[in-house]
């Protein structure tokens, strides 16, 4: 863990994650940089657009055995609808994510990305160029096929991160599924690819705590 | 925790309020005051069909919560399809719980399914005949193409009349697995058989009774007919064992009387014999007539209580030569049954009635046995064993003929009748 003063308002915080990068003060909505030394402000955050996601910052869990803390959100838009990726902080040290899109979560931890003619089918596909849904690939050793690429942006972010989740920060994100519910997300910013691969995971099956509670549920 | 997110605007075409529950997830919404359908994806509400009518009545309304499968579902959209040939149509209610996502109540015909979308890629769905799903093996049971025909509520996917979808439907009762392929993408589901009751009791609503047989519906004794049938099997040989041990009988009484000439009207007795427990008798007599006849009346005399039980004997043999063939009628042999006879001491009286008595008289010769087995009473068990059976066999066989009866896709076994075209 890493302490730190917010540079905006004075405010005790601190990096729960050796691979966090960038922090939105919770107090002054500060974007906050990390650097080796010291730590920067960029400017001021919007309020996250208003969700029923059950899950929050704080909000712990499991996974295959694995205990899990939610340490931070990317709010992901495109055309028809927006996600939520979670920055989970693990007792192993992974680098992992926790999706939530439509009803369904999907948990996953970085990879050695494909190569470079991944991001150029992905791109041309956006175009309507190639045939790229459907086509199969090999991920961490797993088996899986592309169902879904598009062109997102990302609506806000809070807590910390271990990329900088600038409003309108632009990506191509593709998913692949596994013939078992395999799941793996291939994010294209700028020529640059960061591969995550994991499985999609019952509510039940996470145990959550600190969850999110709504009237009349 | 304070209140819930709820978001609300005004309908750009009427001005009335819309309410969004599924906040974060829905992005199409069908206003209830004007039925026009609105882009909710982002905050500048687009129309994108304008519409002038009231919302429709629903079995179940938007807004209803019920518990299903130990989870509480608020009911917040409805989309009613057809499909493009067959013109048969069903409902489709979308649920939501903030924790569990969502699911789908399915009602075609008055029954129910309860569906989820499941995340598995399956590159045979919708062009295979049979599909495997976590070691089961799920059989085609119809495609088609399924058009929107009415909408209301909000929806997590861009929904509008006249949408059209391929459809696939695989059975293994009571689960479905359905394959939708639109343009953008391919959906798997699953549903389950939900009894149309359950349904009602968790909305609190009345339902419109079923008919026919559903696509995925549970048949009568589903899982049980093979047990049926083992149990049925082992009565069976269980039967023929006790059948088997009944045996050949056992001899109480073997006896030979003499009827000399001049004692027609005498009456004869057997030594008193003793049955250990209730049991069929059966007396064999042996009598050498010829070209005559003897009839003999027998009483079975029970020693305590002078109880009788009677049978009669008619030996008659007749037998001769001609026109250069050789003839016989009847024999000299005759058996006698007394059946469910109580334990006790016997002794069996015979009366004879010569029709002639040579110089020599006429023997007559007696044997009595207990415990015979009956194969009549084995049959008549048989029959009893067998005819649930036959029955849970024959009630499966139509059910399953009636649920393939809209099915382009049925086996062999259930398209009798039918014919090719």
């Amino acid at each position: 863990m890493k302490k730190f003063n917010c540079p905006s308002c004075g405010a005790e915080a601190e990096f729960s994650s050796n691979f966090s990068v960038y922090a939105v003060c919770k107090y002054c909505s500060s974007m906050i940089v990390r650097h080796d030394l010291d730590v920067e402000s960029i400017g001021t955050m919007a309020a996250l657009p208003e969700d029923m996601s059950p899950l929050q910052i704080g909000t712990e869990g499991y996974y295959q055995g694995q205990h899990f803390s939610l340490v931070g959100r990317m709010k992901m838009g495109w055309e028809d609808g927006s996600w939520n990726e979670w920055f989970m902080a693990t007792d192993d040290g992974r680098k992992g994510w926790l999706a939530e899109a439509q009803g369904f979560y999907a948990i996953c931890f970085e990879t050695e990305a494909p190569p470079l003619d991944f991001a150029v089918k992905a791109i041309k596909q956006q175009k309507q160029d190639v045939s790229f849904i459907g086509s199969a690939h090999r991920l961490n050793n797993q088996k899986l096929n592309v169902v879904d690429s598009k062109k997102a942006s990302c609506l806000g972010s809070e807590g910390e991160l271990p990329l900088l989740a600038r409003q309108g920060r632009l990506v191509v994100s593709v998913d692949l599924l596994g013939a078992y519910g395999e799941f793996a997300s291939v994010e294209i910013e700028t020529g640059k690819l960061r591969a995550y691969v994991g499985r999609y995971v019952d509510w039940k099956e996470m145990r959550c705590s600190n969850i999110r509670t709504f009237d009349g549920w | 925790m304070a209140g819930n997110p709820v978001k609300s605007f005004s309908c750009p075409a009427c001005g009335g309020i819309v309410e969004i529950h599924a906040v974060g997830h829905s992005i199409s919404a069908v206003c209830a005051h004007c039925s026009t359908l609105i882009d909710t994806a982002n905050n500048n509400f687009k129309i994108i069909k304008k519409a002038h009518e009231g919302s429709r009545h629903t079995d179940i309304e938007i807004g209803a919560k019920g518990v299903l499968d130990g989870v509480k579902w608020e009911v917040i959209g409805y989309v009613e399809k057809k499909d493009k040939s067959s013109l048969s149509f069903w409902e489709e209610y979308l649920l939501f719980n903030p924790y569990f996502g969502f699911r789908f109540l399915i009602q075609s015909e008055g029954h129910w399914n309860f569906a989820s979308i499941i995340k598995r890629y399956s590159p045979l769905a919708g062009s295979a005949s049979e599909l495997e799903l976590d070691g089961e093996n799920y059989s085609v049971y119809c495609r088609g193409i399924s058009i929107v025909e009415y909408v209301k509520g909000e929806f997590y996917w861009r929904v509008r009349k006249g949408d059209e979808e391929r459809y696939v439907d695989y059975i293994a009762p009571p689960r479905m697995l359905s394959v939708e392929r639109s343009k953008q993408e391919v959906t798997l589901s699953l549903s389950e058989y939900i009894q149309p009751d359950e349904v009602a009791k968790a909305f609190g609503v009345e339902l419109p009774d079923k008919t026919g047989v559903a696509a995925n519906q549970p048949a009568p004794f589903a899982g049980t007919l093979g047990k049926i049938w083992k149990v049925t099997g082992l009565s069976i040989l269980a039967a023929l064992l006790i059948q088997w041990n009944s045996g050949e009988g056992i001899n109480v009484n073997n006896s030979r009387i003499h009827i000399a000439q001049g004692e027609a009207e005498k009456t004869f007795s057997t030594p008193v014999f003793s049955l250990p427990n209730r049991t069929n008798l059966f007396v064999n007599s042996l009598v050498p007539v010829s070209n005559n006849w003897m009839e003999l009346d027998l009483s079975l005399v029970n020693e305590m209580t002078n109880e009788v039980y009677r049978s009669r004997q008619v030996i008659e043999y007749y037998h001769g030569y001609e026109g250069g063939e050789s003839w016989s009628e009847g024999g000299q042999l005759a058996e006698s049954a007394f059946s469910a006879v109580p334990a006790g001491d016997y002794r069996l009286v015979i009366d004879p009635s010569p029709g002639q008595l040579g110089p020599n008289g006429m023997d007559v010769s007696l044997e009595i046995k207990r415990n015979i087995r009956v194969w009549g009473n084995f049959w008549f068990i048989f029959l009893f064993i067998i005819v649930f059976p036959v029955f849970a066999l024959l009630y499966r066989w139509n059910f399953e003929s009636r649920r393939w009866e809209n099915s382009d896709y049925a086996p062999a076994v259930f398209r009798m009748g039918e014919s090719d075209e």
